[in-house]
């Protein structure tokens, strides 16, 4: 593809760079990219405004106040979070990739399904099992022990439940890193007499390095901007306070003054994401590169199963045999369904709507960013990045205060709630389509005018066939992410208009356990399937290459 | 000749103008005349490409395609509406289709009967009609070429322009496909130009070889008078090798220290010039008493490549026969009897 060039670059001759001058029309283009940048960019210019008229007053209150002990609880629950998904999920990435385990492959895919169990469905299970009335404890005054033997609520519990369904994000980049990664580089080691411990220290981890920075980052993000899960296990982190601001106390500014800070914090994080991902290189498997080194487990077989099971059994198995329990019967889920199939309807529509305004938008984010370097691109990926460093929490807040100044009529309708899920999903969108294209030959799309076709015609008859995959699971992304958010549609929905997480929201703070695991179960069957799509796209975009 | 292409003063710029890609190329192509841009990396050769294709639009000049102007500083007409055929060095395929497709794809005007009998044609004159059902990933490299060409060629356009096509190819496919690709384009009997760095393969293609160097075009003409009369220093090095001896216009010829030259190109008496010598001109002969020497030997398999001490201190390389063996040191004499004697002005700086 860029061959040509480097070779241009390679043999030290004036290098010159060449992008194809003929695109899409400039006048629609930088129309387009005005109004994403406008729609990004202004709920969060807004909440620094509101921010910052909060005036010195309150702000000094703050920082005095709960601010610095906020800030210290919400980092180290971040960080023990990231230290114990890292812990949960390593091992099995190495396991499931270099080792003879059986059934390795149900394995991977069954490591996937914690990201379909959103972490508050999570924390519920936790809350079920080790609860002050749960099992655990109930078993163990029954044995004669006084009080809990565990407490589940409070910071250890938000840790537990925050790292066990999140570890997939690790499992996921450490272990394609594993899969990809150079046998010629583990051969070498062992050509220079280290053994497999001594392989695996010196040379697999350090290369694995990048992705498990940028998967712990992923985590650390996720713990930062959870509201939910932290919520019902009684947590107080940044998220939580800014809800308990804006909806019992009513004080917009002193939430948006917090929410600025909890911005700012997630940027910093996101900037040193992006560098740590900026300076990986691309490493493209050749087709005929050999596949890394198996290794024989033996007499490790045993306890490589066990931990495998362990993880898989704290994550999957037991929240879901916990949810059937509770839940009772297959009759409570189908009354369930039957009674809140306006629910499902809701959460269906509202995430399939923000997905396809998500992937239009992106596939033209992505093509201008891929086909025009320049300043306009870099600023409309930043706009596009933001939905990352905003929490629903913020995200609600932000747009509750900028719609319902500017645009009333639009506030308080289920618009709102989509709009919610676009902007803060949209980022998910954009990176489909962008690895899509960047796989993309521009000589493709100039062959196809060589041959007697409009920019358009070449974009729709060559460029999106190609792409279709990434930007189907782009799709698919944006659609799960949204069905299981449950911060910002709390915040934004018309009074009355319930999705699935807020049924579950609502039955939890009843105590109607029941109708919240029936319920849980229901939203579960709907984003794993998508998320098995994806899985099987993935592997027919890697058969293309 | 009809003419189907006239480049005239064409300028290119990038980067805002700080980096010059063509300075005002001039040049002709007729009609079935396959013309090959030869030159180094980043000499403007595919960008001269990319502005006849019209996936650039020259800062300066006017092109012509087919007595038709495409591009001037007020007209740009787009790459689909040039009729112009293009491979790409790296065949640009498209994944998606079949072979056939690919071929097809040009032909989307065309009514159902002639674009069946179109495709057969051009996948027959690659010789690819059995392997229509295939995708480009289940095609070697040498037949992925060949689909690029027959999708370039089946809309008849009006020139086919190749760019480094057989750069992505291993060496035996390549000396292979471009005896195949030369045949393809006569029997076709299409107008191309053709860019390339290899001058080997320009001069078994060409039908008149251009050759660029820093967005200029130093010289075009028939690969024979390219090699044998080069323009310019840099022609003359780029097309095969050359020293260069100094000589002085004397009476009836030039003066050098490997003898007298006839004077071919009528210059001034007492003119100080550079003779250019090829390697293949120059003779070893055996003689104890020679004031030359022998400083090294390179064997190239169907040659022998001798560097060579003249008495001055100056050296000049020769070609000799495959078992023709002299012993680095040895004392040898030089002749030299060029059929073509190419002068340069001495203080022309040498590139």
């Amino acid at each position: 593809m860029a061959k040509g060039n480097m070779e241009r670059a390679a043999s030290g001759e004036t290098f010159v760079f060449r992008r194809p001058t003929i695109g899409v029309l400039t006048p629609v283009a930088a129309l387009g990219a005005a109004f994403i940048i406008l729609l990004t960019a202004s709920p969060l210019l807004n909440l620094f405004v509101a921010a910052l008229a909060a005036g010195s007053r309150g702000l000094s209150s703050l920082l005095s106040g709960s601010v610095p002990t906020l800030l210290a609880k919400t980092l180290l629950l971040a960080t023990l979070a990231t230290l114990w998904a890292l812990l949960l999920g390593v091992p099995p990435a190495w396991i499931l990739t270099r080792t003879d385990l059986p059934g390795r492959r149900l394995f991977r895919v069954l490591g996937l399904l914690p990201l379909a169990i959103p972490p508050y469905i999570g924390a519920l299970t936790y809350i079920t099992l080790l609860g002050p009335v749960g099992p655990v404890n109930k078993a163990y005054q029954a044995m004669g022990g006084s009080g809990q033997l565990v407490n589940i609520y409070g910071l250890w519990g938000g840790v537990l439940v925050l790292g066990l369904f999140t570890y997939p994000y690790i499992l996921l980049l450490a272990g394609s890193a594993l899969e990809s990664s150079n046998p010629a580089m583990e051969e070498a080691a062992r050509a220079a007499g280290h053994g497999p411990m001594g392989i695996f220290v010196r040379v697999t981890l350090p290369l694995l390095r990048p992705s498990l920075l940028a998967g712990s980052l992923l985590v650390f993000l996720y713990a930062l901007s959870d509201f939910a899960a932290v919520s019902f296990l009684r947590v107080t982190t940044f998220t939580t306070e800014i809800y308990h601001q804006l909806n019992t106390r009513f004080d917009q500014r002193g939430a948006a003054a917090l929410s600025a800070v909890l911005v700012l914090l997630t940027l910093l994080v996101l900037v040193a994401q992006r560098k740590s991902l900026g300076r990986r290189s691309f490493v493209q498997r050749r087709s005929g590169a050999k596949p890394p080194t198996v290794y024989p487990l033996g007499r490790w077989k045993v306890p490589a199963l066990i931990c495998t099971y362990l993880v898989l059994g704290g994550s999957v198995f037991l929240p879901i045999a916990l949810l059937l329990y509770q839940a009772g019967s297959a009759a409570t889920i189908f009354q369930t369904l039957a009674s809140g199939h306006r629910y499902l309807w809701n959460s269906l529509w509202t995430a399939a709507v923000a997905a396809t305004v998500a992937t239009v938008l992106a596939l033209f984010v992505a093509y201008l960013i891929d086909r025009r370097k320049g300043p306009v691109g870099l600023l409309l990926t930043a706009a596009t990045q933001l939905g990352y460093a905003i929490p629903g929490t913020v995200l609600g807040l932000s747009l509750i205060l900028l719609y319902n100044t500017y645009v009333p009529w639009i506030y308080g309708t289920a618009a709102m709630v989509v709009l919610g899920y676009l902007l803060r999903y949209l980022p998910q969108a954009v990176q489909g389509s962008a690895a899509a294209l960047s796989q993309v030959d521009p000589n493709l799309e100039e062959a196809a005018r060589g041959l007697g076709r409009s920019g358009w015609q070449a974009l729709r008859e060559v460029t999106i066939p190609l792409i279709r995959p990434g930007m189907t699971a782009g799709w698919m992304l944006v659609f799960i992410s949204s069905i299981k958010e449950l911060a910002a549609t709390l915040l934004l929905r018309p009074a009355g208009f319930d999705t699935l997480p807020v049924r579950i929201w609502i039955a939890t703070i009843e105590v109607d356990f029941a109708v919240a695991a029936s319920t849980s179960l229901i939203l579960i069957v709907t984003t794993a399937l998508p998320l098995f799509l994806i899985k099987r796209l993935d592997s027919g975009i890697s058969q293309l290459d | 000749m009809t003419e189907v292409i006239r480049l005239e003063g064409v300028s290119k710029r990038y980067g805002g103008g700080g980096i010059v890609a063509t300075r005002e190329i001039s040049l002709v192509v007729g009609k079935g005349e396959i013309v090959v841009l030869l030159g180094p990396s980043g000499c403007g050769k595919t960008t001269t490409l990319r502005l006849i294709a019209g996936f650039e639009a020259p800062d300066g000049g006017s092109i012509e395609i087919g007595g038709r102007i495409v591009a001037n500083e007020r007209i740009f007409v787009p790459p689909e509406r040039r009729g112009v055929g293009m491979v790409f060095q790296d065949y640009a395929l498209f994944p998606h289709l079949t072979a056939r497709e690919n071929v097809a794809f040009g032909l989307h005007n065309w009514n159902a009967e002639r674009r069946r009998k179109r495709i057969e044609e051009a996948l027959d004159l690659v010789g690819l009609s059995e392997l229509e059902g295939r995708y480009p990933y289940e095609l070697s490299g040498g037949q992925q070429q060949r689909v690029a060409l027959a999708r370039a060629l089946a809309p008849s356009p009006q020139v086919v322009l190749l760019d480094e096509p057989f750069s992505n190819l291993d060496a035996d496919m390549r000396a292979q496909m471009r005896q195949d690709v030369h045949r393809i384009l006569h029997q076709a009997g299409t107008t191309a130009i053709f860019v390339t760095h290899d001058q080997e393969e320009a001069f078994m293609i060409a039908d008149r070889v251009g050759v660029l160097n820093q967005g200029r075009l130093e010289q075009i003409d028939q690969p024979d008078v390219i090699y044998h009369t080069p323009a310019t220093r840099f022609v003359a090095r780029f097309v095969g090798s050359a020293d260069f001896i100094p000589g002085i216009v004397q009476g009836e010829g030039i003066v050098t220290e490997l003898g007298t030259f006839p004077n071919q190109q009528g210059l001034c008496l007492g003119q100080a010039v550079e003779v250019m010598i090829r390697p293949d001109d120059v003779e070893l002969v055996a003689d104890l008493a020679g004031e030359a020497t022998v400083v090294t030997r390179h064997f190239r398999g169907s040659d022998n490549l001798y560097c060579v001490r003249l008495p001055s201190g100056r050296t000049v390389h020769s070609s000799q026969g495959s078992t023709k063996i002299v012993e680095s040191g040895a004392r040898i004499a030089v002749k030299t009897d060029p059929t073509h004697v190419v002068c340069f002005y001495e203080d022309e700086p040498t590139q």
